[in-house]
């Protein structure tokens, strides 16, 4: 189940609220999470009741790993393995799960290419956010080592891998981020303050989809995947337009799941803080998808030595990280490609850091955009050639375009009008000018225009998220 | 100060949800297609966009027998029908509708209520297998026939039919212009088409149609790929494809409906357009032939189902009664409807052999250049009509 669907909005969401609220009022606690279990899990299977079984083994594994960790840690028994071993052994199987079923195709076709000889691929279908609940689960792990998460209770051990705001997409949350908010009594009641920020923030994500990303979806899937050629401004449309389809998006969707966490009274951590002000690389990553770079430096690149081993350590440490970050996004080169590339900007940033120079906060900034535009390029683009086909066109080597006659001339090829720039300079407005939707969880007291602003907004988006097309009937051929 | 924030939650809900509520009431309420109740206030109407107004029918019509096909029945009248094989007819026929389409509504019509009869045009999209119109999205309107009544509400959800409700319109656009279903889409009616029947001499008045165009380009197409023998070869995938189209999206619903009566009815096209297939595209005379061949089979086995054929009738060659290659005056429509009722030019297992061996025997006939060469003529002129 999607948040941006009306199933989720209008029938999931309440209901999962209504019954939690209700079986904590009264002081079935226990009723209360099994119920969160149970929902979340109905949000899972909604895609595909086929993997069910596959989460609910990951949990009972990690569980059964995770609490042996803590109580061997606590001194509280001794295993017979080692705790080291143990997390090796557990963290071993959460790779093996990942490396199965998102990454085995993709090992064998490259095999193949390099060995000269063809395998017949697997056929795995990806289960739905295996990327996510395994590396929270990792999480956990690790943090049981190291003594910061003790769970001997199944229960809210599910409750915290499976809570739906973030078991699809993330943020990648930490236990002890989460459970000790599920165990405050204060948090069992219906706190209204908190279902208004959480419905208010929801609202800013669901519209941020709705009303922003899927426009520009239009348009960025025009030039990616239908046109064959573009020319320059078609080009920088196309690139720019996925550059915030994909922020508004996936922040879009990280602002409904913080929103919906907090209607149950539950604080999740940010995980974007207007990344594209962003001066400088490092900026940027510590702006965009900040649970997931919180994960791989400290579970990867600390590992690796971080930046304790000298120049030339470090920057093949920065490169590994960034390399390992992109192929957690996808199983291709193109996403490997990615993370190499922003790991290259990295070093480069580190090195022009160590040399002392400066550089004016406009023209990095600029720099740090354009780069994070181009490298989205590769990201998005299915092969390197179509990633070429609009970075050519980017680079002016096919045609300009007839600019002096207007937007609609230089959009005519991927069907879009004057509205495509218009769009494209006001969603840089919001990105850079406005104050980005974390402030909502910290605004002192909504007051009425801002809650039926709020509203308005969730009734637009909810419109545009059921509209549909209208064909005039046309005689044609028949 | 929670009490406060719990009215400022009523008051975001109240703002969200409540437009929408009004919205939803309104449309309910006005339910141009009539898909939640008959029309309130108003004649009963149909819409011509039969994609979408085929749900409101089914859910409230009153009637216990159909015609489903695409504009080669769009002529046919339900009434006559009706009087021919008994019943009370309707014709939801749907422009261009392939059988994927049309088994959407197939399906949904024969779960929602009995229906005695169906008669069913088996036009030549089984060749390739279309699943959905271009001109018509699927998503635009298959959500009308699924199981969930909730997200029917989308039909009204965009600019067309919410600027309809805020006029209240009466307007044919919104709510439509027939009041009965005896041929709601029929096209007969309109002068453009009817201009087309009389033979070459009429298509050629009417060259700039686009149609017209259309026969021009498929018959020098045909003659061209003769001439430099460039002959399509028959490819047994297609006619498995085939087979599979129409076992999937027609005979599912004949072997789940014992009984209902499908008459299925293979359209009397020009004997040009059989001779395109016969003489030029191998592939697709070599699939019709396994479809008739199959379908006539299964009518001996499953009892409700009837297939009718007129490939080895002499009218086929008389272009006078056709707008194009396809489309036939609708005198063709009743003569059909009478052959149903009559039990006339059914393909049985007795005569399909026959049936196909003249059918191939009229068709390799034709004389395909000479046709050619007379739109030629009149249509591209400087090419000075020579084959």
């Amino acid at each position: 189940m999607l948040f941006n669907s009306i199933e989720f909005i209008l029938v999931f969401l309440p209901l999962a609220f209504l019954v939690y609220f209700w079986l904590n009022q009264k002081r079935l606690v226990m009723a209360g999470k099994s119920w969160l279990v149970l929902a979340s899990l109905v949000f899972y299977a909604w895609w595909n009741v086929q993997y069910l079984p596959l989460i609910l083994i990951s949990i009972l594994v990690n569980f059964a790993v995770g609490s042996s960790l803590a109580r061997s840690v606590a001194g509280r028994s001794r295993g017979p393995m080692r705790p080291e071993w143990l997390l090796g052994a557990g963290v071993a199987f959460n790779l093996a799960l990942l490396g199965y079923y998102k990454y085995a195709d993709f090992f064998l076709g490259n095999l193949g290419r390099l060995v000269d000889s063809r395998f017949e691929p697997l056929g795995i279908v990806l289960p739905l956010a295996i990327s996510f609940f395994t590396f929270t689960q990792i999480a956990y792990l690790v943090d049981s080592y190291r003594g910061k998460a003790k769970e001997y209770d199944l229960l809210n051990y599910a409750l915290f891998v499976t809570f739906f705001p973030h078991l699809i997409a993330g943020p990648v949350v930490h236990h002890g981020e989460i459970m000790p908010q599920f165990a405050a009594v204060r948090n069992l009641a219906r706190r209204y303050r908190n279902v208004l920020l959480g419905l208010m923030l929801f609202s800013v994500g669901l519209a941020k989809k709705v009303l922003i990303a899927d426009t520009f979806a239009l348009w960025a899937t025009a030039g990616f995947d239908g046109a064959e050629q573009l020319n320059f401004f078609e080009a920088w449309v196309t690139s720019l337009s996925y550059t915030f389809q994909i922020y508004f998006d996936f922040s879009g969707y990280t602002d409904m799941a913080l929103g919906a966490a907090l209607v149950f009274n539950i604080r999740m951590p940010i995980n974007f803080n207007s990344p594209y002000r962003a001066t400088n690389i490092q900026d940027f990553w510590r702006r965009w998808h900040i649970t997931l770079s919180r994960f791989l430096r400290d579970y990867l690149y600390i590992p690796l030595g971080g930046s304790r081993r000298g120049t030339g350590r470090v920057y093949a440490n920065v490169l590994v990280t960034f390399v390992v970050g992109g192929l957690w996004h996808g199983a291709t080169w193109m996403f490997v490609l990615w993370g190499g590339l922003h790991g290259v900007g990295m070093v480069v940033h580190r090195l022009w850091q160590g040399l002392g120079l400066r550089m004016s906060p406009l023209l990095a900034w600029l720099l740090t955009f354009n780069f994070v535009n181009l490298t989205w390029v590769f990201f998005r683009a299915e092969t390197l050639d179509d990633a070429m086909k609009v970075l050519r066109g980017m680079a002016g080597l096919n045609d300009f375009g007839a600019l002096g006659a207007g937007f609609a001339a230089w959009t005519g090829l991927i069907d879009v009008r004057a509205e495509a720039g218009i769009a494209l300079l006001a969603a840089l407005g919001i990105v850079l000018m406005r104050g980005n939707s974390n402030a909502l969880l910290s605004a002192e007291r909504p007051g009425l225009a801002r809650a039926t602003g709020f509203g308005l907004l969730a009734g637009v988006s909810l419109l545009t998220l059921m509209a549909s097309k209208y064909s005039e009937f046309i005689y044609f051929n028949f | 100060m929670d009490e406060h924030a719990r009215k400022l939650v009523l008051v975001l809900l109240l703002a969200a949800l409540g437009p929408l509520a009004v919205l939803f009431g309104a449309l309910f309420v006005y339910d141009p297609l009539a898909l939640y109740h008959r029309p309130w206030g108003r004649e009963a109407t149909v819409h011509e966009n039969m994609r979408l107004q085929a749900a409101g029918v089914i859910r409230h019509g009153d009637f216990d027998s159909v015609i489903l096909g695409t504009s080669i029945v769009e002529n046919s009248s339900a009434n006559e029908a009706g009087r021919i094989l008994g019943g009370r007819f309707v014709n939801l026929s749907l422009s261009a509708g392939d059988f994927f389409e049309r088994g959407l509504i197939l399906g949904y019509l024969l779960e929602r209520r009995p229906v005695r009869h169906v008669i069913y045009s088996l036009d030549w999209i089984y060749l390739n297998q279309r699943k959905g119109y271009w001109y018509y999205p699927l998503p635009t309107y298959d959500y009308l026939y699924d199981a969930n009544p909730f997200n029917d509400i989308r039909a009204y959800l965009n600019a067309h039919f919410l600027g309809c409700l805020l006029r209240w319109s009466g307007d044919p656009a919104c709510i439509g212009r027939h009041t009965d279903l005896d041929r709601p889409n029929a096209w007969m009616n309109q002068p453009e088409e009817v201009a087309r029947f009389g033979g070459v001499e009429a298509w050629c008045r009417a060259r700039d149609n686009h149609q017209i165009r259309d026969v021009h380009a498929k018959l020098t197409e045909a003659v061209d790929a003769i001439r430099a023998g460039a002959i399509a070869v028959p490819d047994a995938a297609q006619t498995d494809l085939a087979i599979a189209y129409i076992e999937n999206n027609l005979i599912r619903w004949v072997r789940e409906f014992p009984d209902t009566q499908f008459h299925l009815v293979f359209p009397p096209y020009s004997r040009a357009k059989f001779a395109t297939w016969h003489q030029y595209r191998r592939n697709d005379a070599e699939a019709h032939v396994a479809v008739v061949r199959h379908l006539v089979q299964l009518s001996g086995r499953l009892p409700n189902l009837h297939v009718f054929g007129f490939e080895d009738q002499d009218f086929l060659d008389d272009l006078a009664r056709y707008k194009d290659l396809d489309h036939f005056d609708p005198a063709i429509n009743t003569l059909i409807a009478r052959a149903i009722g009559e039990g006339q030019h059914r393909i049985t297992p007795a005569n399909v052999e026959r049936y196909i061996a003249e059918a191939t025997r009229r068709a390799r006939a034709y004389p395909l250049e000479e046709l050619a060469a007379r739109l030629t003529v009149c249509i591209e002129p400087q090419r000075g009509g020579a084959p």
